[in-house]
């Protein structure tokens, strides 16, 4: 049945050659999958390398998972939680206290831990689920076609005229200051963008000869999203996720910082900020850390997809070599 | 060109039509607006707030009310807020403000994307260009509030000292009880009109102006350009002439979408720099399950976008004499 060098296996593009030169992986099982294996792994390892060669993006993957890590494990291993009071109050920095302690005795470090922890979870979880909630619909939208696709209009047609973050306000005040009920209303509007990319890029997919030559087989239409597809759009789902991690930590910060987002007793970065703005006289750190935190964490993650898509698509190069 | 403006004017109404039916039931289902009254200590009697939900409308049904309101906004009327005000009174005067803000800072997010694009398109990876790469995407990174709360307690004090007296102000969209002539009105505005415009300007002139490099870039490479070049009009000429013109019209669609994010925007800044304008209307709308506020926003703001999108479609059909027809 295996028919190598079929014009079905050369879905990637002109540049085969490569095929011959790899040994075949004795762990692949032999028939269809056998050497688009060799391939895509061949593409995986030049797009792995032209990301590891880029510097501004390797710098800012380092810097994001530390921070990233730091956040969500920051708060247990710092010696004060951050909703225990202590004997005294209203305290300047000290080396106990590195950003003091506010007015009714709570370590501002651990609050600021606490912040970005929820943040970043917010951020973390609204990607995760906007990816796969994105990636499914438009899967599904672009290869059995269909109502799916005009109903993302119309609700990209309704952003158009309404402002995406007054409905988020809007949302937010209904649901409450939850951090996880948060993330669910954000990520209730974030995959369409990504359900749109994916759904486009399977429709032109569809219709090539080698999905044809899979359907021949027998292949399932499982399989064929799963197999042929979906690895084929992994480049824009990947750059999405990034570019959607970066919007939705500021979407968070700003409903919090408006107080319709993450309420007291906990906190967030955006709360952090719109305390710290109120006490700017007396301790204005409080209202650069939170602040600091948020653009870093952002900006690592849009150099970070900046590079991705480098990586996945070098035509596009918008930053440097 | 006039057939797809129509085109596009009813798709809007008809969206327009179901984001209040959406909006006006998500609110009136999930929100209760005597909550507040309910959950005061010591409670309020069952027959006073039995009287409140009759007085604000609350015992008919929920369609009914909808079609009161429709029925009103058809007539320019929005309503009364829940404490039996006018929403009409409170509109006006919050849309000039904003406007003022969003118009502005459009116009300069406009100008600085313009220029730094052709900038940076026009020395591609030189140093110039690295900076404003930088830049744009540390704007882009950038929360509105804290960069709008950063110029507030640092730029303003700043300026003022160095000019010796106050000319930029941090709170309000202008000072309270203003008298003087014309030109001190305006002086008046403008002073607090900077910082918020400066703030809402730099977030979105960072992904115009990329938006605006790269279409630059993709024009300086066509053919017809370096036909120009060839025919030995000046570098000059062939940039602006040549070039600008043709990239400025991706650029248009790009600002069309974002003039929603533009309002949305605006709500935080307003609420930074304590204006007294539409931002603030809505989170307290929302704050109290006021309905009759909220759509307000949503309406008005919603109209402009569509206004300003349909601007934008007809300047589309300037720039570029192909889709005149």
């Amino acid at each position: 049945m295996t028919q190598p060098g079929m014009p079905s296996d050369r879905h990637d593009g002109p540049d085969t050659t490569l095929e011959d030169r790899d040994a075949p992986d004795p762990g692949v099982q032999p028939g269809m999958g056998h050497d688009v294996a060799v391939r895509t792994r061949s593409q995986r390892q030049l797009i792995l390398r032209r990301f590891l060669q880029h510097r501004l993006a390797m710098v800012s993957l380092v810097l994001l998972l530390l921070l990233v890590a730091g956040s969500l494990i920051g708060g247990t291993l710092w010696r004060y939680d951050y909703a225990e009071q202590l004997p005294a109050f209203n305290e300047p920095p000290t080396w106990e206290h590195p950003m003091g302690i506010d007015d009714i005795g709570r370590d501002l470090f651990a609050k600021v831990l606490r912040g970005a922890q929820r943040s970043v979870q917010v951020a973390l979880l609204v990607a995760f689920l906007s990816t796969t909630v994105g990636t499914i619909v438009g899967a599904i939208a672009g290869y059995y076609r269909g109502i799916v696709d005009s109903i993302l209009m119309r609700i990209t047609d309704l952003f158009l005229v309404i402002p995406s973050l007054a409905v988020f306000l809007l949302l937010a005040r209904i649901v409450g200051g939850g951090w996880f009920q948060l993330a669910l209303i954000i990520a209730a509007f974030f995959w369409m963008p990504l359900a749109r990319i994916v759904r486009a890029e399977v429709l032109s997919l569809r219709e090539k000869e080698y999905i044809e030559a899979a359907r021949a087989l027998g292949a399932s239409d499982l399989r064929i999203i799963g197999r042929h597809l979906l690895p084929n759009a992994i480049g824009s789902i990947i750059v999405n996720a990034t570019i959607v991690v970066a919007v939705a930590i500021l979407t968070e910060t700003a409903l919090s910082y408006l107080g319709l987002g993450i309420a007291a007793p906990d906190t967030s970065l955006g709360l952090l900020v719109s305390e710290g703005q109120s006490a700017f006289k007396t301790r204005p750190h409080l209202f650069y850390w939170p602040g600091f935190l948020i653009i870093t964490i952002a900006l690592t993650v849009n150099f970070v997809g900046d590079g991705l898509r480098d990586a996945f698509d070098p035509r596009q190069k918008r930053v440097r070599q | 060109m006039l057939g797809f403006v129509v085109r596009r004017l009813i798709v809007s109404i008809i969206v327009l039509f179901v984001a209040s039916v959406l909006i006006y039931f998500t609110v009136t289902s999930f929100g209760d607006p005597l909550g507040e009254l309910r959950s005061r200590n010591p409670p309020v009697p069952e027959h006073v707030i039995e009287a409140r939900r009759v007085a604000i409308g609350l015992d008919k049904p929920a369609h009914e009310r909808y079609l009161t309101w429709a029925s009103g906004v058809v007539r320019m009327d929005f309503g009364d807020t829940l404490q039996g005000q006018p929403v009409n009174e409170l509109l006006w005067r919050r849309l000039q403000r904003t406007m003022r803000m969003v118009i502005a800072s459009v116009v300069l997010s406009l100008v600085l994307a313009v220029g730094v694009g052709v900038l940076s398109a026009t020395r591609q990876y030189s140093k110039t260009d690295y900076f404003f790469t930088f830049s744009g995407f540390l704007f882009l990174s950038m929360p509105v509030f804290w960069l709008a709360a950063l110029l507030k307690e640092f730029a303003a004090i700043r300026v003022n000292q160095l000019v010796g007296r106050r000319i930029i102000y941090t709170t309000g969209s202008e000072s309270p009880r203003l008298t003087g002539d014309f030109w001190d009105r305006m002086a008046n505005y403008a002073g607090h009109l900077v910082l918020p415009t400066i703030a809402l300007a730099l977030i979105s002139y960072a992904a115009w102006s990329r938006y605006q490099r790269s279409s630059m870039l993709d024009v300086m490479e066509s053919d017809y350009v370096k036909l120009a070049r060839a025919k030995g009009a000046s570098r000059k000429r062939v940039v602006f002439r040549h070039g600008l013109r043709n990239a400025l019209i991706p650029l248009t669609t790009v600002v069309a979408i974002d003039f929603g994010a533009v309002f949305g925007g605006a709500i935080i800044t307003e609420q930074v720099f304590g204006w007294s304008a539409m931002g603030n209307l809505l989170i307290q709308g929302l704050r109290d399950y006021d309905v009759n506020v909220v759509l307000a926003w949503m309406m008005v703001t919603g109209v402009l976008v569509i206004v300003f999108n349909l601007i934008a479609d007809l300047l589309y059909g300037v720039l570029d004499p192909r889709i005149r027809q």
